[in-house]
């Protein structure tokens, strides 16, 4: 999977905004605010990626435990799809 | 035909009744920094509205602004009135009394006040400075005129009790985005949130709650003006 190009993320005023383009913008209708590590995994889904080299990812960057890194993965991508930000 | 909008010289054919729209920004002649082109435009998206002017007015609107962040410029949703030589843009969105807002500045100051815009001032950041510009593109009742004013501040307006609050700029960042044309493409994207950024930071932004009192203008004014005069305080 990787992140869908047609949203741009830049640092506004300190927070993280991830905002779609074109099309999406006007389906979508607002933007979206991401913490660090949100940001982070963004940034990881520009090429090409598994669920499995993300997870790494985050774990050798981030304290946290495989459990707990697993599930709010899961959950940030689960919202990523509900704005058709990531590509399958 | 060659015109003059927001410090940029724009080339653009004749289409529909913009020249008259447009007649106080002709040039004679210059150097051509902006070209607008009968293949810029997508007349097909305004499918739905039937008049001819009408449609080249809108799509016209979108082609300009759109461009407009090549340099360093931007569209806000907004009404534009300058005092003195300083632009207060109250923006927001449709119904909170934008125009209404306006139009208590000329009953509240007279002649010492003029709306440059009462609906989409162009808003540039030249060498550090913001600047509001009046266009053509001004919405129904046709104000505007051909002038520029250094920014004292924005204001959202909302319907409420008489509350006026500087916003944080984290705070303006989903006002602002929601009455610009965020409706562009991803590499648009990276011109307008970079501007974005800028104008939190360096523009004071206001929220008002008001219900359209006589004396809301005069409260406006002195609250901006006293923010904008203060403005390199907090750097000292």
């Amino acid at each position: 999977m990787k992140h869908n190009p047609e949203f741009v993320l830049y640092s506004v005023a300190g927070k993280q905004i991830l905002a779609p383009t074109g099309r999406l913008a006007a389906e979508l209708n607002g933007m979206m605010a991401l913490n660090d590590i949100g940001a982070f995994i963004w940034k990881a889904l520009e090429e090409e990626t598994t669920f499995e080299q993300l997870l790494s990812k985050i774990m050798s960057k981030y304290e946290v435990d495989r459990e707990t890194a697993e599930k709010d993965l899961n959950k940030f991508l689960d919202t990523l799809r509900s704005f058709q930000a990531i590509l399958e | 035909m060659l015109y003059r909008i927001a410090d940029i010289n724009l080339e653009m054919p004749a289409f529909g009744d913009m020249p008259e729209r447009m007649f106080q920004y002709e040039l004679s002649a210059g150097k051509v920094d902006m070209e607008i082109m009968e293949t810029d435009l997508l007349l097909s998206r305004w499918e739905d509205l039937q008049d001819i002017n009408l449609i080249y007015y809108m799509e016209t609107c979108q082609v300009f602004y759109t461009k407009l962040l090549r340099f360093q410029g931007m569209m806000l949703h907004a009404s534009a009135v300058v005092i003195d030589g300083l632009a207060y843009i109250f923006s927001g969105p449709s119904g909170m009394g934008k125009s209404t807002h306006a139009g208590l500045y000329l009953k509240s100051f007279g002649e010492k006040a003029e709306i440059i815009n009462d609906d989409k001032p162009a808003l540039r950041r030249i060498d550090g400075v913001w600047y509001a510009y009046g266009t053509p593109w001004c919405g129904k009742d046709g104000i505007n005129s051909n002038e520029k004013a250094e920014i004292a501040g924005i204001c959202f307006l909302r319907r409420g009790d008489q509350i006026i609050t500087r916003l944080k700029p984290q705070e303006t960042i989903a006002y602002v985005m929601a009455q610009t044309h965020r409706f562009v493409q991803p590499d648009e994207m990276r011109l307008l949130l970079p501007l974005v950024d800028k104008l939190a930071r360096e523009v004071p932004i206001f929220e008002f709650y008001n219900h359209a009192d006589p004396n809301d203008a005069l409260l406006t004014y002195s609250v901006m003006k006293d923010a904008y005069m203060r403005r390199f305080d907090d750097e000292a």
